[in-house]
């Protein structure tokens, strides 16, 4: 029998494809996961939709207040994007981040949304951004989630077989905010991160007004920090007991041992990147203007 | 099998190809069996190693990440279309010049990822040019030789003449 592949040139084409024959397709944009989950076994893919030449889910786009990134857009247009730079820079050095040159120009943010690891780069500075995804279907129409009701386990989300993602959004960030991403992988290069984690304050002069704190690879899914963000609030950002807070984050997370780092070594490195994070806000070395 | 075959048109090294290819088969297969472009390697197969780096609408990608019919309609160059057939490219040379190259299995990969680099900056720095190189893997040269060649070519390209 062989696979059956598909290219699809209009998004409703794809959706019209996917209505017919969700239940046994595979979505392929960059293709740079699917293609290493079927490395030597393409031949158990059923049916393949190729979307790679869906161009009208290729662009960043400032919508009133609103940053909207296509699911197309590959890691290489986000790093390079001056909207994404001056609005989300946090977001740019985490698509900066993501494994090689090769890999960035393939690799598309929806991709890394929909395979859902808990390692996915571009998922914390997405969650700390408070971003929606936005799927359609033929027949239920556009919804737009947060990603945090998105994500519902490691390489799981909500979405049926019959849906697209065509885009991921989030609120332009105010004046006063500024954010930060780290990240820790055993190589440089090529690296699926261990951990990571993404960081946006609102601040009023020292104080932390309000924060969003993402941590990737510390829990089944990318997972915000809630009870640190909540204990950080009022707190200035340059004392030192701001950051002894920090010491609650194991409550935060629920690491799972894997070969990458045993769990007490994820909880210390997602502490210490938090830190980092906290320390790079201080010293402006990052945010709107500090760039 | 051939009831699945899809119809691409594909450009290579300037020549437009229209072909019927299975949906599995990847490009990087496409272009070392099906068109005999055999300086095109294969290592990893997973997208780590980069010896299956060719340029693709002016981008570097691992061919092996791609499924030859996603390649439909783009223009592709591997390692054949970067000399004139006689003469070598002058990256290829300063990676000669520079002893850049030892068992060889990561150069044409290397060279296409050089070549990236100097399109996007003919004049970059060392860090441009390492992290240009990331995702090519070298087991023999420890990659001083070829961050060497790569500077080495950008000078004597950018030198006067401007074949890029
Ligand atoms: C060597 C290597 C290094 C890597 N390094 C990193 C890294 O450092 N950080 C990181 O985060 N990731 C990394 N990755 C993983 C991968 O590159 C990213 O997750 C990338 O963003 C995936 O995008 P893609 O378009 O290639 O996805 P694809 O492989 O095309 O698709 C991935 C999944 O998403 C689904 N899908 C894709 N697009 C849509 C859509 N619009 N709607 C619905 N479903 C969709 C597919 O069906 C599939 O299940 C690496 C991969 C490799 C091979
Ligand atoms: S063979 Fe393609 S990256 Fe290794
Ligand atoms: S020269 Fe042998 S791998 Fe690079």
């Amino acid at each position: 029998m062989g696979i059956i592949g598909f290219t699809s040139r209009r998004l409703n084409e794809a959706l019209q494809y996917l209505h017919q024959y969700g239940d046994e397709t595979t979505i392929i944009a960059g293709g740079t996961d699917v293609l290493v989950k079927y490395h030597e076994r393409l031949d158990e893919l059923h049916r393949v939709l190729n979307i790679w030449q869906l161009e009208e889910l290729k662009s960043i786009r400032i919508i009133n207040d609103q940053i909207e990134v296509g699911s197309l857009v590959t890691h290489t247009q986000l790093e390079d994007s001056t909207i994404i730079q001056q609005n989300a820079p946090l977001l740019a050095e985490a698509a900066g981040s993501v494994g090689s040159p090769q890999i960035r120009n393939r690799g598309t943010i929806g991709g890394n949304v929909a395979n859902a690891s808990p390692a996915g780069d571009t998922l914390t500075p997405l969650l700390a951004l408070d971003a929606s995804v936005k799927f359609v279907s033929l027949d239920r129409g556009e919804k737009v989630v947060s990603l945090e009701e998105f994500l519902v386990g490691p390489g799981r989300h909500i979405m049926k077989k019959d849906e697209l993602i065509t885009a991921l959004i989030f609120p332009i960030p105010k004046d006063n905010t500024v954010g930060a991403f780290v990240k820790l992988g055993y190589r440089k290069a090529l690296a699926i991160s261990t951990v990571n984690a993404a960081i946006m304050l609102g601040l009023q002069g020292n104080l932390i007004e309000d924060c969003r704190i993402a941590l990737g690879a510390v829990a089944p899914t990318t997972k915000r920090a809630k009870l640190v963000e909540e204990l950080l609030q009022g707190q200035d950002v340059t004392k030192s007991n701001t950051f002894e807070i920090l010491g609650q984050l194991e409550k935060d997370i629920a690491p799972i041992s894997d070969i990458r780092g045993s769990q007490q070594y994820r909880t210390d490195i997602a502490r210490e990147l938090v830190t980092q994070g906290l320390q790079k806000i201080v010293n402006k070395e990052v945010g709107r203007s500090g760039r | 099998m051939g009831d699945n075959r899809l119809m691409i048109k594909v450009t290579v090294n300037d020549r437009l190809y229209e072909l019927q290819v299975d949906p599995e088969l990847r490009l990087v297969d496409l272009l070392r069996d099906e068109l005999g472009l055999t300086g095109t390697k294969e290592g990893c197969g997973k997208g780590e190693c980069g010896a299956c780096t060719i340029i693709m609408n002016g981008k570097t990608v691992n061919s092996c990440m791609v499924l030859a019919f996603q390649a439909d309609g783009s223009e592709i160059l591997t390692i054949e279309g970067m000399g004139d057939g006689e003469e070598l490219h002058p990256i290829q040379e300063a990676f000669i010049r520079q002893g850049a190259v030892q068992c060889g299995y990561c150069t044409p990969g290397m060279v296409l990822s050089a070549k990236a680099i100097l399109d996007k900056n003919p004049n970059p720095s060392e860090e441009e040019i390492r992290k240009g190189i990331s995702g090519n893997l070298c087991r023999c040269t420890g990659y001083q030789k070829i961050v060497d060649a790569i500077k080495d070519a950008a000078e004597v390209m950018g030198g006067g003449g401007d074949e890029r």
